[in-house]
């Protein structure tokens, strides 16, 4: 079975949608199917844009990270 | 040979006097008086004797009503600016039983993040059995969740 695995596009999700708030899922969809570099650099998106730390929950069990971030 | 006393209408009075020695007396004219009125109403014999009243004596005439004010250019380019009642209506797309107040114009994300919802719902729900899954990403789901319900 999958796990929740930080820097995915469900990982991504969480973060935009809590961030930017449920009305904008659009916009958090669009900004979750991005690329990013690593979770530090999305972060640092979600940073610039609201001017707050991401929100959103981390799982409780992280395998498989894509990039282990330095803002965690 | 002294004349009559009392007030003395000229025969034939100017409709407007000349400067100083052209002078003519304006008095006395139509333009000095009014007509009487019959004034309707009141007890029975009282409209007769109103007129009776009117009648007995020449009454001074009516004062010149105020003109109007001349109109300023600006002022009057700001009244062709403005509305008209009975103009055609600036707001067409409104009915006439439009209500002062209208109610808001609904959200338009609320359209599309319910097309997003149908076309993501399924796999985002999927996660949900993910071990690990944190309790913001369940609460969003949910959240989604109602929304098409």
């Amino acid at each position: 079975m999958s796990k929740w695995v930080e820097g995915t596009f469900y990982d991504n999700l969480d973060k935009f949608a809590n961030s930017l708030g449920y009305e904008n899922l659009g916009t958090a969809i669009h900004l979750s199917l991005v690329p990013w570099q690593s979770v530090a650099d999305r972060d640092s998106f979600i940073r610039a844009v609201t001017e707050k730390d991401p929100q959103g929950g981390e799982g409780n069990l992280y395998s498989g990270l894509i990039q282990k971030g330095g803002n965690k | 040979m002294a004349g009559k006393g009392g007030y003395q209408a000229p025969e034939n009075p100017a409709v407007q006097s000349g400067p100083g020695s052209l002078s003519q007396r304006t008095d006395g004219g139509p333009a000095s008086t009014q007509t009487a009125r019959y004034m309707a109403g009141g007890n029975y014999g009282d409209g007769q004797e109103m007129m009776d009243i009117q009648t007995s004596a020449p009454m001074a005439a009516t004062p010149e009503t105020a003109k109007p004010m001349p109109v300023e250019p600006q002022m009057q380019e700001m009244g062709n600016a403005l509305p008209s009642l009975t103009g055609m209506t600036q707001r067409p797309w409104e009915s006439e039983t439009t209500p002062h107040n209208a109610p808001q114009q609904p959200d338009p994300r609320t359209q599309e993040n319910n097309d997003l919802i149908n076309r993501y719902l399924p796999d985002l729900k999927a996660a949900l059995n993910f071990p690990g899954v944190p309790d913001s990403y369940v609460k969003f789901v949910n959240y989604l969740d109602s929304q098409v319900k």
